[in-house]
């Protein structure tokens, strides 16, 4: 049985042109989305998560960036060029960090939707925008859309504003949602509101999901599979259960380690250091100046993906993992 | 809402204000220079009794304070604004005659600066540090270091003298029963008159390019950074990946929020054109309100003078409250502020 993929990445680079050189932030990713599946990607500030998405949307600037890879397919169809560019706004969404600055402060939310329907859906009549755009806003719980469609962005709490764009980023109804940390500006009580949405709109309607969050907690609930991302790379991808049970690589068990737990057992020790910078990348491991395990091999050779399980579901790349944590 | 019309009004009344203190301060200036305007105009011809007739009819041999309240006094009853020593009529009559051709003028220079930056500072902004933007840019630093003047000269050459495509100065004569607004285009137009139409607007169109060219330069570049802002904005690349059509996303997405900033700019620039139309309307010998204004101030008509600085304040003042207005109007954040 053939899989299907809702999106794969293949060897995906993305390097960024500043003042000082030449940024290589992404030396060259794959990744993959199943259909119907929701796939976590974690990792700290920093390590490119948004440069992926950004690039994966196609609305990174360029430049100052410069964007490669082999494919990048929605459905098997490959995005570049004019055809792939309206599959890939016909099938993919993104929801957005900061719902404060992701919507037009000039324009109303009905005008907002409307100008989406009306590239998605041409040539209907306007009480049926209406009505769709109505059905939107209650599919997201939003009470009162009418209001709420007659509103301009600064008129809605952060909440809401985050229920339109949720709303704005299913209405055209896409096969993959993208949503780069769609709870990091919100207080605490919306977010858990928030993500109990996004997780019912994507069993529901059975769409593919990106999540990037800091909060792993609700990576751990929401999606099915993770990728742990480090200075521009995946350092581990696995089924979510053995990754946060079980983690392997270093960083992992380090970052799983930081997260802070309610039980009150005081702060959570964190990873001391920083990412490294990405002028001029040193050979070698990028994690390597901040491991715990770390060995000579691996400020020379670049550790690669290798399996840990049979079916390759499960793969790390680090060249001490298998040390035990008796023998470090 | 009630609150806007509030603001409106106190807007209003604070203008009023101003228009009377700029007033005092204008004909006390006058004072200031040397000479008896009386003489200035009339010439050395004219008996000393006639001289003192006038000056007192006019309330020039009055302290200021006094000619001051009698002119407002006079203004507020007849509605008469004093004597013009320049062309012995009222100076709103006069002011009825001229400012309308200038007013036409200001208009049509309004509308062009205003399409052409917002075309040419969009363009720069999408094609940024291509060729296009580059040559844009040139040219818009031409235009901003060149002073209209000089555009007007050579506009005359280039295309009065040597290629005669236009006429090289003047304005047609407007028979007196199409006087509608006084507006030479615009009457000749309503009046169905469309060969003069075409000759009244093949005088105007000079000028009113060399008075733009300034306003384009300035407006294009702020534009252009402007639009640059907002294309980086969070809400641009959301609307993109939603799928908003990209001619939708230029063409209201993009250009309602990046216009706010440049209107205020753009009403400056409205303003500036007024003063740009004293040096424009010499070299092409308009007959405008600039060219009335001249007249006044090299014989001293102090009623005159005055006349034409309370035009421009209340210009000034229309074209500032337009700008609010137009800003509140684009930018939902102000209004609801505003109506708080």
């Amino acid at each position: 049985m053939a899989e299907k993929f809702a999106l794969q990445i293949t060897n995906l680079s993305v390097k960024y042109k500043v003042y000082e050189g030449t940024l290589q932030v992404i030396p060259g990713l794959d990744l993959f989305v199943r259909e119907g599946e929701r796939v976590g990607l974690i990792g700290e500030t920093g390590c490119g998560k948004s440069s992926i998405l950004k690039a994966v949307a196609s609305v990174l600037p360029v430049p100052p960036a410069i964007v490669s890879s082999d494919a990048i397919e929605v459905f098997g169809n490959p995005i570049g060029g004019r055809v792939g560019l309206s599959i890939l706004r016909k099938n993919v969404s993104m929801v957005f960090q900061d719902p404060s600055t992701s919507l037009n402060p000039t324009l109303k939310i009905s005008t907002q939707m409307m100008d989406v329907l009306k590239a998605r859906f041409p040539g209907k009549r306007k009480s049926e925008y209406r009505k769709m755009m109505r059905d939107g806003l209650e599919a997201v719980s939003m009470p009162a859309p009418e209001r709420v469609l007659g509103s301009y962005p600064i008129q809605l709490s952060g909440g809401m504003r985050q229920r339109v764009c949720i709303a704005m980023a299913l209405i055209k109804d896409p096969v993959l949602i993208i949503a780069d940390e769609p709870t990091t500006a919100l207080d605490v009580t919306i977010e858990e509101q928030i993500l109990d949405l996004l997780d019912y709109l994507v069993r529901e309607k059975n769409k593919s999901l990106i999540l990037v969050s800091h909060a792993l907690g609700a990576v751990r609930k929401l999606t099915d599979r993770v990728y742990v991302m480090y200075a521009g790379n995946i350092v581990e991808f696995g089924n979510t259960a053995d990754i946060f049970s079980n983690p392997k690589h270093p960083y992992t068990i380090g970052l799983i380690a930081a997260s802070p737990k309610l039980t009150g057992e005081g702060l959570a020790d964190g990873i001391a250091g920083d990412i490294i910078s990405y002028i001029n990348v040193p050979d070698g491991c990028r994690f390597a100046n901040r491991c715990p395990r770390v060995s000579e091999k691996c400020q020379t050779s670049t550790p690669v993906l290798e399996n840990l399980s049979p079916d390759g579901s499960w793969q790390v790349s680090c060249h001490n993992h298998n040390i035990e944590e008796a023998a470090l | 809402m009630t609150k806007g019309y509030v603001i409106v009004l106190k807007k209003f009344f604070i203008a009023i204000a101003i228009l009377l203190v700029l007033s005092f301060i204008i004909l006390g200036y006058i004072r200031l220079i040397p000479g008896c305007p009386v003489r200035l105009s009339l010439g050395p011809g004219i008996p000393e009794d006639t001289v003192i007739r006038l000056r007192s009819e006019m309330f020039l041999d009055e302290p200021l304070p006094v000619q001051w309240f009698y002119w407002i006094v006079n203004m507020l009853t007849t509605g008469n604004m004093g004597t013009s020593l320049h062309s012995l009529r009222d100076v709103s009559v006069d002011i009825a005659i001229f400012l309308p051709r200038s007013l036409e003028l200001v208009i049509m220079a309004a509308i062009v600066m205003l399409v052409f930056s917002v075309m040419i500072g969009t363009f720069s902004a999408l094609f940024k540090n291509t060729w296009l933007d580059n040559v844009l840019r040139i040219l818009a630093y031409l235009g901003a270091v060149i002073p209209s003047f000089v555009f007007g000269i050579l506009f005359l050459l280039v295309f009065g003298v040597s290629l005669r495509w236009f006429p090289i100065g003047g304005l047609p004569t407007i028979p007196v029963e199409y006087t509608l607004t006084g507006m030479p285009l615009f009457d000749s137009i309503v009046a169905g008159d469309f060969a003069l139409a075409g000759n009244v607007f093949r005088s105007q169109i000079l000028p009113v390019l060399s008075v733009s060219v300034g306003g384009i330069a300035y407006t294009s570049r702020l534009h252009r950074s402007s639009v640059i802002e907002i294309l980086n904005a969070d809400y641009i690349a959301f609307a993109r990946v939603a799928g908003v059509s990209r001619k939708t996303l230029i063409l209201k997405h993009l250009m309602k929020p990046s216009f706010i900033p440049t209107l205020t700019i753009y009403g400056l620039q409205v303003a500036f054109l007024l003063a740009n139309m004293f040096l424009v309307e010499s070299i092409f010998r308009f007959p405008g309100f600039a060219f009335y204004a001249f007249s006044v101030i090299q014989v001293k008509d102090s009623y005159g003078i005055v006349g034409v600085t309370l035009v421009f304040g209340i210009i000034l003042a229309i074209v500032n409250a337009l700008v609010d207005i137009g800003v509140a109007g684009l930018d939902p954040r102000i209004r609801l502020k505003a109506s708080e």
